[in-house]
């Protein structure tokens, strides 16, 4: 037996080629798998589907008139059916939006193919029934009154359409597509608190923006052997969803014709060079600045965030949150260098931070 | 007469004096509506109010309000406002239709409503038409300083509803690594963590702003549907006039609630490991578009990615290594065994 069994095994049977088999073995499963994996389905698409909603307000009451062309002209089509869901993907089960309700939903007016009734109503299905003929009037339209539409806040749906040669919406579908609308508020959710945008400058600010009344950051004396520099601050904060963003406008320092150049890329500060830019952190050359508080989620952009690093580019954005934020502090550092050569004057800039909601 | 003169002089000094100490007094802190949404059919008017409110307790807040346009700030939501005095109009320019005072003053710690009204021309082609109301507090310049101001703005949309050319093409799509500045890229070889996120990116070469939508599903190497993303743009993003947005979504999307000090409920959504297993993947995109009543446009995306995180290697080879340590403990068994048969 144990010799009936060696002879079955190679001659020569190395550890390394056992390991390059077993890998071949493995690429030719995972290869074999992939082929698998491919999805096949002979359905066609629908073209030129829309649906129009008569009233979008959410929860009401309204008309639902789905327009599309039949792509398969030659198959007969005996049914057709409408699903309400919260996504578009016919291949996964069909979870109907909250609110929806297609039970009462009648059939008011139908063009293109017509001859169809309704079989069967469902709080979000629709199946109509005909006898079985080619679909060649293209394009087609059926109108459905007393459709409620999803409640509660404003929300896109979708309506799978997909038509059988069955009488009952049963068997492989012929022809599919889907249709994308969206409800918009009702008045079940204008209680809501509204969405607000609150933002404020000033030198010293406390947590909020009830002290914010100060406009001027005083750099002192310039001179080409310290470096002048001064702080500001800002508060951002909202509820709505897009979230915000902060961006800075305005100019660098001049005097008349004189003007100080502002640093075009995050630099350090440099006593005796022309300098003018501001970080949104704190710094220890010089002293000056903070980092970034409160319970928001407001992150100064990467040029303005590098402590010790300064830059000024007027339009660029400075500070953003991509959703809604608490109230956060941010701490602006101006520094101005100048050099020997700097023409006396009075030098001034103006700065104005604009703070918007994102789309 | 000497003694009046005297006196209105001084009187002047006082009052200039007054004006100068208060000049700096000025309120900088706005509340006001982020965003509006309007739907106008060519020919009728909306009006409506924004609110606007003073957030300082102390001072009253001096407000110009001026309309300027806006475009989108490379592939982000950030609005790009064009603020110059010589900037043209743009094509989506709601300026020649909006109505709305040009200053108005709040008092410290109060709030207004300032109407609004946006008339559409009955001639006015279908699509998306914005632009932003900008409010600026009122500052005295002081020289010698860095004078700021604060400003906020409200974007408006209007959607003229009618026949539009609406058309966006994916660009990219697939796994996505964001980075701390919004920014990231995208992948498809994953060897530390499991893809926490999706991105695409849509170009808008048509005349609606555009808010896509629609779902995506991440399959395994055997086709089967591992996880469903019921909803591909969770933060209702727009797609601008010519712009190309990159839209992302997460994975497993967790809202983290907490409480801020004033009391009220801070949402925040983040990106958590959806719990892959390692191996191969596919993921599909179906996102749709199209105003109410004009055909659903359709966009199919797919995608693929590789999860082979380190530890998965490691015990791979492992692996391997016990099993040809295996074979070959059994093949020198049998070699023994077949000699000691000869003998």
């Amino acid at each position: 037996m144990k010799a009936y069994i060696s002879r079955l095994l190679p001659r020569t049977f190395a550890p390394k080629r056992a390991g390059s088999i077993m890998l071949i073995a493995l690429l030719l499963f995972l290869g074999s798998a992939q082929m698998i994996a491919i999805p096949k389905t002979n359905a066609l698409q629908m073209q030129n589907r829309s649906l129009r909603i008569e009233d979008p307000t959410a929860g009401v009451t309204t008309r639902y008139t789905f327009t599309f062309s039949y792509a398969d002209t030659a198959t007969p089509i005996g049914s057709l059916l409408f699903q309400i869901c919260t996504d578009p993907f016919i291949e996964l089960p069909c979870n109907a939006p909250t609110g929806i309700d297609a039970s009462g939903a009648t059939l008011t007016q139908q063009a293109g193919e017509t001859g169809f009734t309704v079989l069967a109503r469902q709080t979000n299905s629709i199946t109509l029934s005909r006898a079985p003929t080619p679909p060649v009037a293209n394009p087609s339209q059926y109108i459905f009154d007393n459709v409620v539409n999803p409640t509660g806040a404003p929300r896109s749906f979708y309506v799978r359409i997909t038509t059988y040669t069955s009488l009952d919406a049963s068997g492989t579908n012929v022809d599919y597509g889907g249709v994308v609308n969206a409800t918009t508020q009702g008045i079940a959710v204008s209680t809501k608190v509204p969405p607000i945008l609150k933002f404020c400058v000033g030198l010293v600010l406390g947590d909020d923006c009830t002290t914010a009344d100060d406009s001027v950051v005083d750099l002192g004396n310039l001179s080409s052997s310290h470096v002048s520099s001064g702080s500001s601050q800002l508060i951002a904060a909202t509820n709505a969803q897009f979230g915000l963003a902060v961006a800075m406008y305005g100019t660098t320092m001049t005097s008349g014709t004189n003007v100080i150049p502002a640093l075009g890329a995050p630099t350090v500060s440099a006593p005796g060079n022309a300098q003018f830019g501001l970080n949104l952190r704190a710094n220890s050359d010089p002293v000056m600045g903070q980092d970034p508080g409160g319970p928001g989620v407001i992150i100064p952009t990467s040029n303005y965030n590098a402590p010790n690093r300064y830059m000024f580019q007027t339009g660029d954005t400075i500070a953003t949150s991509p959703v809604a934020t608490d109230s956060r502090k941010l701490t602006s550092t101006y520094i101005v260098n100048v050099p020997p050569t700097q023409s006396p004057g009075v030098y001034t800039a103006t700065l104005t931070y604009i703070c918007t909601a994102t789309f | 007469m000497r003694k009046r003169a005297r006196f209105l002089s001084l009187l002047v000094a006082l009052i200039a004096l007054f004006a100068t100490a208060t000049v700096h007094a000025q309120s900088n802190g706005l509340g006001v509506t982020p965003r509006k949404d309007f739907t106008v059919q060519p020919g009728k008017s909306v009006t409506d109010t924004v609110y606007l409110s003073d957030l300082s307790l102390n001072q009253d807040l001096d407000v110009t309000i001026r309309l300027v346009d806006f475009g989108a700030k490379n592939e982000t939501g950030t609005p790009a406002l064009q603020l110059g005095d010589n900037v043209p109009q743009t094509p989506w320019s709601l300026k020649p239709f909006t109505k709305i005072q040009s200053t108005v003053r709040v008092a410290a710690g109060k709030s207004v409503n300032v109407p609004i009204s946006v008339t559409i021309p009955a001639n006015q082609g279908a699509g998306s038409y914005y632009s932003a109301i900008e409010y600026t507090a009122q500052n005295t310049e002081t020289k010698q300083k860095v004078n700021i101001s604060a400003s906020a703005a409200t974007l408006v949309f209007v959607t003229v509803p009618g026949t539009a050319k609406e058309h966006l093409t994916l660009k990219q799509f697939g796994a996505f690594e964001s980075d701390n500045n919004g920014g990231g890229a995208f992948k498809n070889f994953f060897l530390g963590s499991t893809p926490k996120e999706f991105a695409y990116r849509l170009t808008n070469e048509g005349n609606v702003a555009e808010q896509p939508t629609g779902s995506m599903l991440i399959k395994d190497i055997f086709g089967h549907t591992v996880k469903e993303i019921d909803d591909a743009n969770p933060k209702k993003q727009l797609v601008l006039l010519g712009q190309t947005r990159r839209i992302e979504v997460c994975t497993k999307a967790n809202v983290l609630v907490s409480k801020a000090p004033n009391g009220q409920d801070s949402q925040e959504t983040v990106c958590d490991d959806p719990g892959l297993m390692p191996g191969h993947y596919s993921a599909e995109v179906a996102l749709y578009y199209g105003l109410n009543g004009n055909n659903t446009q359709e966009i199919l995306g797919k995608t693929s990615f590789w999860y082979i995180p380190w530890w998965s290697i490691i015990a791979l080879a492992v692996a391997i290594v016990v099993i040809v340590g295996l074979v070959w403990l059994i093949r020198r068994a049998f070699t023994n065994g077949r000699r000691r048969y000869r003998r």
